[in-house]
């Protein structure tokens, strides 16, 4: 007899469902098939504007090595049953830990959580699924070694592979992750283990080294997909600079974003700042400092300009708050110090040390980003508005001041008219620039939710109108953000997935790839 | 009786009694009988978290559900190292949650990547006159979402939870008035916002 269960994988009868839980459990132990709705609880998803049984699965599961991940797509592709893949599961303003459709059985990978090795002279790392930026951060610590990494704002609780895999950024010069990912271990769908660039070689020891290989780079085609399950990464460590001078420079408008961009730009392209340049708003800055929205604003919509206006003044908060760093030797930083001086008084912005900065909360997790330091500062974002619903917007652009005030508007406009704050920062990434707005609402209201979606929904093809793609999307907009990239590239994903996972087993859906 | 029936009964209750309906609340891992007390972690610096975990202790105690209390600051509950020590001490440990959002997020993420379950997680919304309660229960497609008169709304909560710990030997009262379940919208971004979840770790 077949035990009900309230989510199935789609075209899946209950009897063989419960077949494959039952191999399942032979390979991988009861303990690791998780089934109960209890201890599936953790897994639904919390922050999509969507009904909550569109994300709902089927099982999760819990495997600790490479050989039972085989073993397991064996029994999935037998029955034809589909798996959404999570290395920690903390992605959370781009869809947590569920599933990209019903049913699906979430691949838990967390006890798979081995720093397998720190190479202090070449500064490498080769780490599975689990380990957290934390652990990293504390084997470091540990064994006294002079590394920094990359990491993103939610860091002690992410990881840094699943990080990289969905392509994700942080604020150290290795801040663009991908870029400093050095060689992957891929369980594809049939069981075969691909090691990418020099890893495919036998003997080779230069996989964390030397990224490319021979022929084609495979590597970015395991990034935002759903081609194999990541089970290894490499990357690159920062050694500790001699010198590390972070620092905020504030300005009072918001039109000032034109001449910052500008500004700065030429800085990091030369790489005087060799770090992202982090601009945020005001009311990014207000949640982590902390300042409670409803001390300014308890009214329905958007909070007034003039209310955004008196935090910057009562809290010493600028329009935008710049934060960057030198990273050097003291004597480059003297020089460089000198060039920063002279661009923040010729754009009319104060500098803030990080002497200066003691107390202030918003600075202090900045400043540590900046070095590497996990920490969870700008979980403050979800006490603005309460009730914990955000989703990620995350347009790229050119990093022109001219993008910036456009851009601005746009979103603004569009936030403003579902009655939602901007919550917003420019990242001068390298050439690029992303602009990323936490879209916050309360997800325990079933209007504001409706409203988020439909904001949400009309800020993307509004920007997809003009030009600006996403660079990483919430789950429940996959589909929709895939779409605004062609159908050309869509339809060569397609084979590329037919190619490699014929029984669409590995998170059909996923970045809006399926067959 | 399904899930959703069992979890607006507990809300309709009055006090606590007998019931085999108790049961449907969570699995064996929520069931009483579980050896160690409940722990009641609450923010400090928050009235409405004091007054909830307050109430909390009251029907509890009633209810001859064992529970101890642990306070932590709003810092504390967002601080990595901090939140890990009070996971440490709670291994197979029932843990009621009364925080804001942050906090919550931040508690509710590490237990899970421990292998917590989650029984139930509610959002209140606090508005001059009445609190809007959110509350998401394991295996439940949608919310029940209802809302209580601000004098009210800790003592239902409160039997919501003992409800859910005190098994199928529990009893529920019916003859308290059944909660409204469209309720009056709580102004958006009023003060105060708390969220309050039950786990075991």
């Amino acid at each position: 007899m077949s035990t009900k269960r309230k989510a199935l994988p789609k075209g899946i009868a209950a009897g063989e469902f419960d077949k494959a839980i039952k191999e399942l459990k032979a390979i991988l132990g009861d303990e690791n098939v998780l089934v109960d709705e209890v201890r599936l609880a953790p897994y639904n998803k919390i922050m999509m504007p969507v009904p909550n049984d569109q994300h709902a699965p089927s099982a999760a599961i819990t495997p600790a090595s490479v050989e039972q991940i085989q073993g397991v797509l064996k029994v999935l592709n037998k029955y034809r049953i589909p798996v959404y893949p999570i290395s920690t599961g903390k992605n959370l303003g781009y869809g947590s830990a569920a599933p990209v459709q019903r049913g699906q059985i979430v691949m838990d990978l967390r006890r798979m959580n081995k720093i397998i090795e720190v190479d202090p002279d070449l500064c490498t790392a080769l780490v599975e699924p689990g380990v957290t930026y934390q652990q990293l951060y504390d084997y470091l610590q540990e064994k006294k070694l002079p590394l920094w990494f990359s990491c993103p704002a939610p860091s002690a609780i992410a990881g840094p592979l699943g990080n990289m895999v969905d392509r994700g950024v942080g604020y150290t010069p290795y801040g663009e992750h991908f870029l400093f990912s050095c060689g992957m271990e891929v369980v594809l769908a049939n069981g075969d283990v691909l090691r990418t660039g020099m890893g495919s070689m036998p003997n080779s020891n230069t996989w964390q080294v030397f990224k490319w290989g021979y022929g084609p780079t495979l590597d970015g085609m395991f990034t935002q997909s759903n081609y194999g399950i990541v089970t290894k990464m490499g990357m690159w460590l920062m050694p500790a600079p001699p010198d590390f001078r972070p620092f905020c420079i504030q300005y009072p408008n918001e039109t000032d974003i034109t001449k910052i961009v500008d500004a700065l730009r030429p800085l990091r392209i030369a790489m005087v700042i060799p770090n992202a340049v982090v601009i945020a708003h005001t009311l990014w800055e207000a949640p982590c400092t902390p300042v409670k929205r409803a001390d300014y604003y308890t009214g329905p919509g958007a909070i007034p300009d003039a209310a955004v206006g008196k935090i910057q003044k009562d809290h010493n908060i600028g329009a935008w708050n710049v934060y960057a760093g030198l990273y050097g030797t003291k004597e480059t930083n003297d020089a460089n110090w000198k060039i920063i001086e002279a661009v923040a008084a010729g754009t009319g912005g104060k500098i803030i040390t990080a002497e200066q900065s003691k107390g202030s909360q918003a600075l202090q997790y900045r400043f540590d980003l900046m070095k590497g330091k996990p920490n969870l500062g700008e979980f403050g974002l979800y006490n603005w508005r309460g009730g914990g619903g955000s989703i990620w917007f995350a347009p790229v652009s050119q990093a022109k001041g001219s993008e910036t005030l456009k851009q601005m508007k746009m979103a603004k406009d569009i936030l403003a008219k579902y009655g939602f704050d901007y919550v917003g920062e420019f990242i001068v990434g390298w050439r690029d620039m992303h602009h990323v707005i936490d879209l916050l609402f309360d997800r325990s209201d079933e209007t504001q939710t409706k409203n988020a979606y439909a904001c949400y929904d009309e800020l993307l093809h509004t920007f997809a109108k003009e030009g600006y793609g996403m660079y990483r999307a919430n789950t429940a907009f996959a589909e929709k953000v895939a779409a605004t990239y062609g159908p050309v590239k869509r339809s060569v994903e397609k084979k590329l997935k037919k190619a490699l996972d014929p029984n669409n087993i590995l998170a059909p859906g996923r970045c809006g790839i399926s067959l | 009786m399904d899930r959703r029936n069992f979890i607006k009964s507990l809300l309709a209750s009055g006090v606590l009694g007998s019931s085999p309906l108790a049961a449907q609340a969570a699995s064996d891992l929520f069931a009483p009988g579980t050896a160690q007390p409940v722990l009641i972690v609450g923010q400090s610096g928050l009235p409405h978290a004091d007054e909830l975990v307050a109430r909390l202790e009251r029907v509890f105690a009633a209810a001859g559900i064992d529970y101890v209390q642990a306070r932590a600051s709003g810092g504390e509950l967002t601080d990595y190292t901090h939140v890990i020590v009070l996971l440490d001490r709670v291994p197979g440990r029932r843990v009621i949650g009364v925080m804001d959002a942050a906090a919550a997020l931040i508690f509710q993420e590490l237990a899970a990547a421990r292998g917590a379950a989650c029984a139930l997680s509610t959002h209140h919304r606090f508005a001059a006159q009445e609190v809007r309660h959110c509350c998401i229960s394991a295996g439940l497609d949608t919310s029940i979402v209802w809302s209580d008169s601000l004098a009210d709304h800790a003592e239902r909560i409160g039997r919501l939870y003992a409800g859910t710990l005190a098994g199928p030997e529990s009893a529920v009262d019916r003859s308290a008035p059944v909660v409204r379940e469209e309720p009056d919208r709580a102004a958006d971004a009023t003060p105060g916002s708390l969220v309050s979840f039950l786990i075991t770790v």
